[in-house]
């Protein structure tokens, strides 16, 4: 069952990672539309600054439980790199337990509540005279460390199937 | 006490990112825990803030449109033509081809803001003829990594572009005052090289006959057809922001679309190129802005416990003027540049350093100008250096560890030249910026 969840987890990631990837292409098109807008049609759009950090922030934020499922995240392994496999699972587990878990979940908390809030008090943008709702980004926001919880959770079974089996699952 | 505390974040940061977790989540973590001994649990809210801060940032957007840009021009095949046409004109200069190496390198920087993406596409093409001719192993290995490192200083960068907002400062000043130190580095590497052809026994031969039968009529039209989507690019990501035409965000959308356009040009654009570019973007964009989001937190953490006063008060029980402490700073940057990555050394100890700097009187941009070009060594240094993964990928097997590691000693020790040089004449990066945009 747990291998299952490892494999749920896996193929969410992998999946959110193939869509969230082209999220660069309108993040192009939109800021490329809008120096055309400024200086060809002589009307710059008044929605190219929020739209262009929702599209960033959705982009980097979401595919960071991708880049955690290819384990793709920088480590300085250059002391560990010569631990055993095991060694090294049990390290990860400690970081997960100690580091990762308490902060991702204080993230997902933090965030849920600053999405009723946003939502609760209608809170728009102050940023430009567009001020769109931003509840819907905060959202987002919270939705990518909920995602990336979920991948450090099937990161971590793999570890401990690892240390029991002395396998990867 | 709490900025004593403080000081305790470096040595406790140092072990865990040892420990080889990754270093995103081991800088949020530190900063939590040090966060709920000063603050109590009023921290959870303040660190989700500090993500906010990062996810609202228009000018940080600029980075994965500058990443996207780099991995669409990987693709497009400009390095095979940027290459026929520059050793056209070298061929005939002893190690004509580690020259070739470091202009390619220089043009691909100014089109593209990542570093490493020149060192892989000019390293393919400048390896294997290089090696044919018998260049010396430790010349190919140095130059292509130092090639390739040339991406951190020279405009357009996602090094610089990361500064801006760690050290509260323009990002378009920045930009332009990396110019010139950029240009003066690839100037040192090129001069470099050719002294050395003369010192050096069994120097590169420069290439016989079979070029100098080009008529001269050919060679500047084929110059001219081989350079002009390069002098283009150059001009829509750097000229724009130059001009004051669009922002930096702008133009790195710009230079992405033209990426994209080059690649359909030069015929080698299909969907899949597509989505191997856009996913490799999301890995790497998504890998740097969250160190930044955990560097982020810690810096914050950390001036909140009153960390600079601390850092200040140690400085100056240590008797240290202030040149001393731009020196200490530097250093700190360059030893880091051993173990630790770029965006990790910029995004801890930029928001600490700078506010001193600034306390001290130093211009901001002509600081963070020494500092990225300091921490190009990063990408050279062993045992964390980039530059040598990289090219252990793309090298043949003939070529050792050894003579990689030999050859980069020379660059290194050019890069802290040009840093001393650039330290003792600021005007070399703050002379454009205020020609340009007037005064601070």
């Amino acid at each position: 069952m747990m291998a299952s969840y490892v494999k749920l987890i896996d193929d969410l990631s992998g999946w959110t990672g193939k869509w969230v990837a082209w999220v660069i292409i309108p993040n192009v098109l939109a800021l490329v539309y809008e120096v055309i807008a400024r200086y060809i049609l002589n009307s710059p759009t008044i929605w190219s600054y929020e739209v262009t950090y929702f599209l960033y922030g959705s982009h980097f934020l979401l595919g960071a439980a991708y880049v955690l499922s290819v384990d793709a995240h920088i480590r300085i392994d250059i002391f560990t790199s010569h631990f055993s496999a095991r060694t090294r699972a049990v390290i990860d587990l400690v970081g997960y337990l100690i580091l990762f878990f308490p902060v991702v979940i204080a993230l997902v908390y933090a965030g849920g509540q600053y999405v009723m809030q946003s939502f609760e008090m209608g809170e728009k943008s102050g940023l430009s005279p567009w001020r769109p709702y931003l509840y819907p980004y905060k959202a987002v926001i919270t939705i990518s460390f909920i995602l990336l919880l979920l991948q450090g959770i099937a990161c971590f079974i793999r570890n401990i199937t690892l240390l029991a089996r002395g396998e990867r699952p | 006490m709490m900025e004593n505390l403080s000081l305790f974040m470096f040595p406790v940061m140092i072990l865990v990112v040892f420990a080889g977790f990754p270093v995103v989540f081991s800088l949020m973590g530190i900063s939590l825990y040090f966060g709920i001994v000063s603050f109590g649990p009023e921290i959870i809210p303040m660190i989700i803030r500090r993500v906010y801060g990062v996810a609202d940032n228009y000018v940080l957007a600029a980075v994965p449109l500058f990443i996207f840009m780099g991995t669409m021009l990987e693709r497009s095949g400009i390095a095979k033509i940027l290459f026929e046409t520059i050793s056209m004109w070298t061929g005939r200069i002893r190690n004509g081809l580690a020259v070739t190496t470091i202009l390619m390198c220089t043009i691909i920087a100014a089109c593209t803001g990542i570093i490493g993406a020149a060192e892989v596409m000019v390293g393919v093409m400048a390896i294997p003829p290089m090696m044919k001719r018998g260049y010396n192993h430790a010349l190919i290995a140095g130059t292509v990594i130092a090639g390739g490192a040339l991406g951190t200083i020279i405009p357009p960068s996602v090094v610089t572009v990361v500064y801006g907002p760690a050290a509260g400062i323009s990002v378009g000043r920045l930009l332009i005052a990396t110019i010139f130190p950029g240009l003066l580095l690839s100037s040192v590497y090129v001069l470099y090289i050719l002294v050395r052809s003369y010192g050096q026994r069994g120097f590169a031969p420069p290439i016989s006959s079979e070029d100098l039968d080009i008529p001269l009529s050919r060679k500047l039209k084929a110059t001219v057809t081989g350079m002009l989507p390069s002098v283009v690019l150059i001009f829509t990501v750097m000229g724009t922001i130059i001009l004051g035409f669009a922002a930096p965000t702008e133009a790195a959308a710009l230079g992405a679309f033209g990426s994209v356009l080059l690649t359909i040009g030069y015929g080698n654009f299909t969907m899949k190129v597509l989505q191997e570019a856009a996913l490799q973007t999301l890995k790497i964009s998504s890998m740097m802005m969250m160190i930044l989001l955990g560097g982020f937190m810690f810096s914050g953490v950390f001036l909140g416990l009153g960390g600079s006063d601390a850092t200040e008060r140690m400085l100056s029980a240590l008797h240290m003027g202030p040149w001393a402490v731009l020196v200490f700073f530097l250093f700190v940057a360059y030893l880091a540049g051993f173990l630790l990555d770029w965006a990790s050394i910029l995004l801890i100890f930029v928001p600490i350093f700078s506010p001193i700097i600034d306390k001290l009187g130093f211009d901001p941009i002509w600081f963070g100008a020494l500092f990225i070009m300091m921490i190009q060594t990063s990408y050279l240094t062993p045992p964390m250096a980039p530059g040598i993964f990289y090219l252990k990928g793309i090298a043949p097997p003939e070529m050792t560890t050894k003579e990689i590691f030999r050859g980069i000693v020379p660059y290194m020790l050019l890069q802290l030249v040009a840093v001393v040089v650039v330290a003792l004449f600021p005007q070399i990066a703050l002379w454009l910026p205020e020609k340009l945009i007037g005064w601070n």
